[in-house]
């Protein structure tokens, strides 16, 4: 203190001249700070000026554009209803369910509902809005005859003669963000809906102008005793603003960025646009890699029912899981959902929103959530295959947010029971023999004559995303391209009659070297008929056979088929040397299914804009590829395959009316076991396999062909059946020499031949002549035609 | 009468000139396998399915009244000048019941009048394969297929 006031007093004693400079410099630094102070302060006035119109820029722009951001929906297979259709009614319950149908109990029916009445079924139906017009919502009732539908009648009592239910959403096409929602329009919210949003999550919504400084105050307060920032504060218009464009970190930057932004939100937009901006916006759940955004969706996920026709304690479900949606979720903490939901309910009571008894009423209500996500049906293989065909048209702006809808002809029950086959095959062979955990698969199924693509399975996750070997895994077909070396055959003018010498050969490459393909088991059969050879897969009666009718003449089956891209023209092609998906493998054996007309593949049967507005539509095509009569030669052999050859498993577990072509495939060390095949409903395909391409141990006939056979089995159908086309004879052949023969003598099978090809007849085994009086009507018949 | 006892020992005597010569295929009596196994001598003697095949669409059956009911709707959809409406019903249709050829030759006509000979060749191709011999429907679909080929725009 002293030491102060000495050098107080020696500055005194200083000259006055001193003092005065001090004091000169003194106020020149002031005015220096003001000169730059002021300066400064403008700038940083104008910098946030400036800031905050940028914000507002921000808001204006990102909030018109995310009202078009809108992923396309796809849509099932709609379910077709008619008199005649084999739909038994528990099936049929089944399926309504799924589409989120409500089982009425009598009473005022306002939506989706079925109830049964006696053996009959009633069921209020969605109207819907196709690519070709309106299906009106009504009530019907449906009469049943056993497992098939016998009658249909309208509410007047009128007969329908056919209808169909609206279409099951499928998934849909999001951006690679992640964020998937369905979006709702403005008077399509429930009020209810709105009002407990409001009573829950922000009471003076209607009120304050995006910021609710009371509640902020209490916050912050709330974050000083905690010390650190615990409690957000958040109006509806600020929760909003988060989701669309921050982060969640709470720091003071982001709140007083959010803080901006929700006042520029409320100066710009209505309180009616905000709050549909925020029941399609808001963050409800995660399904794997999407994210459900929107009560629109979340209905949907949750309850697998359009938004419209939840009740009052399903809507309080999702207003009460705002706060948390994984803290929440109902199928892993559903005491947590509850509880809250329940809370949502008195809430909205308390408020007057809906009476106490109502409140009361649905509180004393279950969940009442979906069985699991998934349950709604997301079917990913499938929406591979949807984005491959749109892709060729749209671009992928268009897919995942110009809110198009997007009908496919996906078919559930052939989905669901492709999954579930495929799913058993391979917990089969893991029960036998552990040497085959880990192996893994694809299904394609496929309509025969329109083409249209009816399930698609990736792999045995079949509900997750992931690598989608149906279309993605190009593996050897191995003995799956045998009946294009018949059919070249066939072409070059052989018949399945015909014999070939099934013995060790020897083929000169053009690179010096020798290739001595080598049969499955054993040197060989020796002479042997055509159609034996194709139903034993025998190899090197299929490699002389091939090398005889020559390779540029397999190669052009093999396109006309439909195999893409480039085939090599080596020997080795002959046994499958080449590599296809099971999607293309699906391809080629629809043209054979087909009788020779090559139908380009499809998912996508059409497509309308975001309005309801139809775009495009993709028709069956079909390009006759094939003489008919050629390909009904192959299609008979090929039923020597499922009858007596490498694929006879399947007549052991198909009911003996299901009549099934097809062909057993396994390439080199048995890395890959296929099975391709079809009946007169359906055509599929099976693959097994590692994915890292080692050995699976399994032939075509061991592991693709139970689940083929299986799959086949229950989705029942119509057997295999076509007519001879004319200039066509189906005839008894001997199955070992191949001379004309008669039914039940000796091995004789049931073979397709030219009429004028000359036969040599099997003694004492010789099929009667036609009468007169048959050709005589055959004449005349030929006359007419 | 006389036609029949005629017929039936051409027959026979057929089936006894052919034992153990040649004979064309087309010479062989209808094998009729909608009554047979098709086991042949197979040792392991299942129900095999290779016979059951084609007589399921030999039989003619009345028509599925779904289908006719959206055959008429594609053909007022049609008339009111809305082809690819038109053409979406009769599909819907041919899914139902993908075997009915008068669906196929609907579609081939409709291609036809809009102006694609080719696809409407297709499809009357595909028609005619699935008709059964001798029917109408069969030799319209052949007729189709002619005019398609000489270019015949909409009728």
């Amino acid at each position: 203190m002293a030491k102060k006031s000495k050098s107080k007093s020696r500055s005194r004693s200083g000259s006055g001249k001193r003092r005065r400079v001090t004091a000169r410099r003194g106020r020149s630094r002031a005015r220096a700070r003001r000169r730059i102070l002021v300066p400064a302060l403008l700038f940083v006035a104008a910098a946030l000026a400036l800031w905050i119109c940028a914000e507002g820029l921000i808001v204006y722009r990102e909030f018109q554009g995310r009202l078009w951001t809108l992923p396309a929906r796809v849509y099932a297979g709609p379910i077709e209803l008619y008199a005649g259709k084999d739909l038994p009614r528990d099936r049929l319950v089944g399926r309504l369910r799924q589409l989120g149908y409500r089982e009425a109990s009598g009473g005022q029916i306002e939506s989706a509902a079925f109830w049964a009445t006696g053996r009959s079924l009633r069921i209020r139906t969605r109207g819907f809005h196709f690519w070709d017009g309106d299906e009106p919502a009504r009530t019907v009732q449906l009469d049943f005859d056993g497992r098939v539908i016998r009658r249909i009648r309208d509410a007047g009592g009128q007969d329908v003669p056919v209808m169909r239910l609206d279409p099951m959403e499928i998934g849909s096409i999001f951006p690679a963000h992640g964020e998937d929602r369905l979006v709702i329009a403005p008077d399509a919210i429930p009020e209810t809906l709105s009002a407990a949003l409001i009573a829950v999550e922000d009471r003076k919504f209607l009120r304050h102008h995006g910021l609710d400084p009371e509640a902020i105050a209490r916050a912050a307060w709330a974050n000083v005793r905690a010390g650190r920032v615990r409690q957000g504060g958040s109006t509806l218009t600020q929760q909003l603003v988060k989701s669309y464009f921050l982060d969640n970190r709470r720091t003071f930057r982001r709140k007083t960025r959010e803080a901006v932004m929700a006042l520029w939100v409320e100066t710009i937009y209505d309180k009616q646009e905000i709050l549909t901006a925020y029941v399609n916006e808001i963050y409800l759940g995660q399904d794997g890699r999407r994210a459900v955004h929107g009560f629109g969706l979340a209905s949907r996920f949750y309850f697998g029912r359009p938004l419209g026709e939840l009740a009052l304690h399903e809507q309080a479900l999702l207003v009460a899981m705002v706060r948390g949606p994984s803290y929440y979720n109902p199928w892993q903490h559903p005491d947590r959902a509850r509880e809250r939901r329940d809370l949502v309910l008195r809430l909205m009571a308390e408020q007057g929103i809906v009476d106490e008894a109502l409140a009361q009423q649905a509180a004393s209500r279950p969940l009442a959530v979906l069985a699991g996500p998934g349950g709604s049906g997301y079917y990913p293989a499938y929406l591979d295959v949807v984005r491959g065909q749109l892709g060729r048209d749209y671009a992928p702006d268009d897919l995942d947010s110009a809110g198009l809808q997007v009908f496919t002809a996906l078919e559930l029950a052939s989905q669901e029971q492709a999954e579930a086959s495929l799913e058993r095959g391979l917990a089969a062979l893991e029960k036998q023999d552990a040497a085959f955990a880990g192996l893994e698969g694809a299904v394609v199924v496929s309509h025969p004559r329109t083409g249209e693509i009816r399930a698609v399975v990736g792999g045995r996750r079949s509900g997750f995303d992931g690598f989608n070997r149906a279309l993605l895994a190009s593996r050897p077909v191995g003995s799956l391209i045998k009946p294009a070396v018949y059919l070249a055959a066939i072409e070059d003018g052989r018949t399945l009659a015909d014999l070939i010498n099934d013995a060790p050969l020897e083929i000169a490459l053009d690179n010096g070297t020798v290739w001595q393909p080598g049969n499955f088991s054993g040197d060989g059969e020796g002479e042997v008929t055509l159609v034996r050879a194709l139903a034993q897969s025998l190899n090197l009666a299929t490699v002389r056979l091939g090398m005889e009718v020559g390779l540029p003449e397999v190669i052009d089956v093999l396109r006309r088929l439909g195999v893409p891209g480039e085939i090599a023209p080596y020997p080795s092609l002959l046994l499958g040397a080449v590599e296809l998906t099971p999607l293309d493998v699906a391809g080629v054996y629809t043209t054979i299914a087909s009788g020779g007309f090559r139908t380009p593949l499809r998912g996508v049967r059409a497509v309308l804009d975001a309005g309801g507005v139809p775009l495009n539509r993709y028709p069956i095509e079909l390009t006759a590829e094939f003489d008919a009569g050629d390909i009904f030669q192959l299609s008979r052999g090929l039923l020597q395959v499922t009858a007596r050859g490498s694929g006879r498993g399947v007549a052991r577990r198909l009911p003996k009316t299901l009549t099934a072509a097809g062909k057993t495939g396994t390439s080199d060390e048995f890395r890959d076991s296929w099975f391709a095949g079809f009946t007169g409903d359906n055509l599929a395909v099976v693959w097994l396999g590692r994915d890292d391409n080692t050995p699976a141990g399994l032939s075509g006939s061991r592991g693709a062909l139970p689940i083929w056979s299986d799959l086949m089995a229950e989705l029942g159908g119509r057997g295999f059946a076509q007519l001879p086309p004319p200039g066509i004879a189906e005839v008894w052949i001997d199955y070992d020499d191949g001379r004309l023969s008669r039914e039940g003598c000796g091995e004789a099978v049931l073979l397709a031949l030219p009429e004028d090809a000359e036969m040599a007849v099997k003694p004492g085994c010789a099929p009667s002549r036609r009468g007169f009086k048959e050709r005589v009507g055959e004449w005349l018949q030929r006359l007419k035609d | 009468m006389p036609a029949l006892v005629l017929a039936l020992g051409l027959g026979a005597l057929g089936g006894c000139a052919s034992a153990g010569g040649t004979m064309r295929a087309g010479d062989v009596s209808d094998p009729d396998p909608v009554d047979s196994t098709g086991a042949g001598g197979v040792p392991d003697a299942r129900p095999l399915p290779d016979t059951a095949a084609a007589p399921v669409a030999r039989a003619p059956a009345p028509r599925n009244s779904a289908v006719v009911a959206l055959q008429a709707q594609a053909a007022s959809e049609k008339a009111a000048g809305n082809p690819e409406q038109a053409a979406s019903m009769l599909e819907r249709a041919v899914r139902i019941e993908p075997d009915d050829a008068e669906l196929w030759l609907a579609l081939a006509r409709l291609r036809l009048d809009q102006g694609q000979p080719q696809l409407a060749r297709e499809l009357a191709r595909r028609a005619e394969s699935l008709a059964p011999s001798g029917s109408g429907v069969r030799r319209r679909a052949r007729d189709l297929q002619q005019q398609a080929a000489t270019g015949g725009g909409p009728r």
